[in-house]
């Protein structure tokens, strides 16, 4: 509104190809030879991997693998990290389990990978996927924190015992109990 | 495979697909027409939203089977040639979309609500109408805007079917 520099309005280049359809998102790209993946999920909030059969999956057409967990580890792909390292208030460095991108032996939620199916079309993969049969031992789980944290209960990474990963605050919290009101008698 | 006879942007077609397939993988796979999005798995997110038959559909909640012989429009067949569309024009205007995933779906959306209101519209009964199509980025703010401004533009016959 003739405000010209710092405070005038300055219009989006972007914008046409989105409001007419012509974005190129990552699903909308079309390769020569692209493949489809499609992950095997466990249904299991905790729960040891005995083992996972894809011989009929490899049949099936148009299947090029199926992938697992242990191979993440034969093939030395690291694990997914923790952007932010927190010190607990006893100073120790916090105790993060291990995360790979598909879990190998263990199973700590529902939904978390243990292989994938890669196909050459999406609905290849996943009636592969259908036919991957895995083996699970069903562990007992801790789907709540008070619970975690009490004597006796499951352990889930063996680099967190008792189930902290950390003990942690910032702040004063002398200045801060002194600063709220009392509660009330 | 069966084939799906259907007219899309006003264009005949006829596709062979697996009786599974949705609508939406029909225009993103087979006729290339990746402007209608995929965003969940639950029919939640309206990013898939299209017209069938001058109504607005969730792609991905229907079969293309069930769009034989109906009258498709998508987010690439509401402009006229170089000509916007109100509702696109609209939300450049004013500033509706950020990352753009959602957009093709509010479009299509919105087009609808403005044809059944008549263009009749309050910011109350926008935000009602839109609780079918989901934003990560805007907060809703700009796109109930571009609708009101939209519905100021589009010529709508008063009483809408």
């Amino acid at each position: 509104m003739g405000v010209e520099g710092i405070g005038a309005s300055v219009k989006r280049k972007e914008d046409r190809r989105f409001i007419t359809g012509k974005g190129r998102y990552v699903d909308d790209i079309k390769l020569v030879g692209l493949t489809h993946a499609q992950f095997i999920r466990s249904p299991h909030a905790h729960a040891k991997v005995k083992g996972i059969d894809s011989s009929e999956a490899m049949k099936m057409p148009g299947v090029v693998a199926v992938l697992t967990g242990l191979q993440i580890v034969d093939d030395k792909v690291g694990n997914l990290i923790c952007g932010w390292a927190i010190t607990s208030k006893d100073g120790s460095p916090m105790k993060m389990g291990a995360w790979p991108a598909m879990a190998p032996e263990t199973v700590r939620f529902v939904g978390q990978a243990v292989a994938v199916v890669i196909a050459e079309t999406k609905n290849q993969a996943k009636d592969a996927a259908e036919a991957v049969v895995v083996d699970y031992e069903e562990l007992e789980a801790v789907p709540d924190i008070r619970a975690a944290i009490k004597q006796g209960a499951p352990q889930l990474h063996p680099e967190a015992p008792g189930n902290v990963v950390y003990d942690w605050h910032i702040g004063d919290e002398a200045a801060v109990k002194g600063a709220l009101p009392r509660p009330r008698t | 495979m069966p084939t799906v006879d259907l007219t899309i942007n006003r264009k005949a077609v006829s596709v062979d697909v697996e009786d599974r397939t949705l609508l939406v993988h029909v225009l993103r796979e087979n006729l290339n027409l990746t402007g209608t999005h995929v965003g969940c798995d639950t029919s939640q997110c309206g990013a898939c939203v299209v017209h069938v038959d001058g109504r607005a559909v969730k792609s991905c909640t229907m079969l293309a089977g069930q769009a034989a012989g109906c009258d498709v429009t998508t987010i690439e067949g509401i402009a006229n040639g170089d000509e916007l569309h109100p509702m696109q024009a609209a939300f450049r205007d004013n500033h509706g979309l950020q990352c753009g995933y959602c957009t093709p779906g509010m479009i299509m959306s919105s087009i609808d609500i403005v044809n059944r209101y008549g263009g009749q519209l309050d910011e109350a009964t926008v935000r009602h109408e839109l609780e079918g199509n989901i934003c990560r980025c805007t907060g809703y703010h700009n796109i109930v805007k571009s609708v009101l401004d939209a519905a100021g533009r589009m010529k709508v016959p008063k009483a809408a079917e």
